[in-house]
């Protein structure tokens, strides 16, 4: 790890620089609004530190353990949303023809993401914050506008790959940032999962299923949840 | 210098591939070992940019572990011809679709512990 750390020329030690900072998650992000990220760096702090056992939960600031949960949260609530929607669309007729193991990914999927929901909300409410139902408006109007479009199995696909990737890379980002040990897993875990989805919706979109040497982190979720 | 505990199981395995799906079951266990590894140590660092790597390195490893699943399931399934870019993807059996992640939240079985591989 030392030997990794000191080598200045490896693309994602001058990622990882830039990210550990809130100037360099702005930055990475290149969004000029505070979101997740940016708000959950809301002290000037850069020290992760010992992590914690308890989940700070202050719910008047986006801020903070709390505030990274609500947001994956409400991420995982669109997630299975979106692949609630695409299953009644291929439902009715309304995809074409749905080939068996796109059937059954996006099936598999839905229930990873609400297990994914539950975990979530089980680490909030066990910190006496409220469970979180809705999705992050902004993104939400987004990925509906996108929906609106899909016509065949293929679009859909593409869809779910976004919010795939966007959620792994969400997690990446947020990773640094959180301190309680078991939100520090969780989001691991998820971000894990996430990129296991993308890989098999890239390789049922025929391109390669591992496009990066390193996961980059570039298409994370950087709006404001509202 | 390779992990002190792999390093051996690997090279008593070199022998005993014989098939693809021998291959495949291999590096699959390695990727597994890795990728739960990278998960059980995310929240021992205090180091910003070490998490960062780790869990950069991570998010890869685990999906080379999606797709070798996807490629054991097709082996499995006498389909070899079905690993393929690009794949006709109404050819595909429906477990394909579920294949590559059996985990909903993934937990770090298989994780060496850090001191495993330290440079003592």
């Amino acid at each position: 790890m030392t030997e990794a750390t000191n080598d200045s020329s490896n693309p994602i030690i001058a990622a990882t620089e830039t990210v550990a900072s809130r100037r360099g998650f702005l930055t990475i992000s290149g969004a000029a609004r505070l979101g997740l990220l940016a708000a959950a760096c809301g002290s000037n702090s850069t020290t992760v530190g010992p992590a914690t056992s308890s989940l700070s939960t202050n719910r008047s600031s986006p801020s903070g353990d709390a505030g990274i949960a609500r947001t994956a949260a409400s991420l995982e609530v669109l997630a299975v949303g979106t692949y609630k929607a695409a299953l009644d669309a291929a439902t009715g007729g309304k995809l074409g023809a749905v080939p068996p193991a796109v059937a059954t990914f996006v099936q598999t999927a839905m229930a990873h993401h609400q297990m994914a929901l539950d975990a979530w909300n089980g680490l909030l409410t066990s910190a006496g914050a409220q469970k979180v139902s809705t999705p992050p408006t902004d993104l939400k109007a987004t990925v509906d506008a996108a929906f609106g479009k899909v016509t065949d199995v293929v679009g859909a696909a593409q869809l779910a790959l976004l919010l795939e990737q966007t959620a792994a890379d969400t997690y990446l980002v947020a990773l640094p940032l959180i301190m309680n040990k078991d939100a520090i897993t969780l989001a691991g875990a998820l971000q894990s999962v996430d990129q296991e989805h993308s890989a098999i919706l890239l390789y049922v979109l025929g391109q390669y299923p591992v496009p990066d040497v390193f996961q980059k982190g570039n298409r994370a979720y950087t709006g404001t949840g509202g | 210098m390779p992990d002190p505990k792999y390093a051996p199981i690997v090279e008593a395995a070199k022998p005993t591939l014989k098939t693809p799906a021998d291959v495949v079951t291999l590096a699959m266990t390695l990727e597994n070992v890795a990728r739960d590894t990278y998960l059980s140590d995310l929240n021992q660092f205090t180091d910003k940019k070490s998490l960062m790597i780790m869990s950069s390195v991570m998010g890869v490893e685990t999906q080379h572990l999606a797709t070798l699943r996807a490629v054991a399931a097709l082996l499995a399934g006498n389909a070899p011809q079905l690993i393929a870019i690009p794949v006709d993807p109404s050819r595909l059996p429906a477990a394909a679709g579920s294949a590559g992640f059996p985990d909903a939240i993934p937990t770090p079985k298989l994780a060496s512990p850090p001191a495993e591989g330290a440079v003592h």
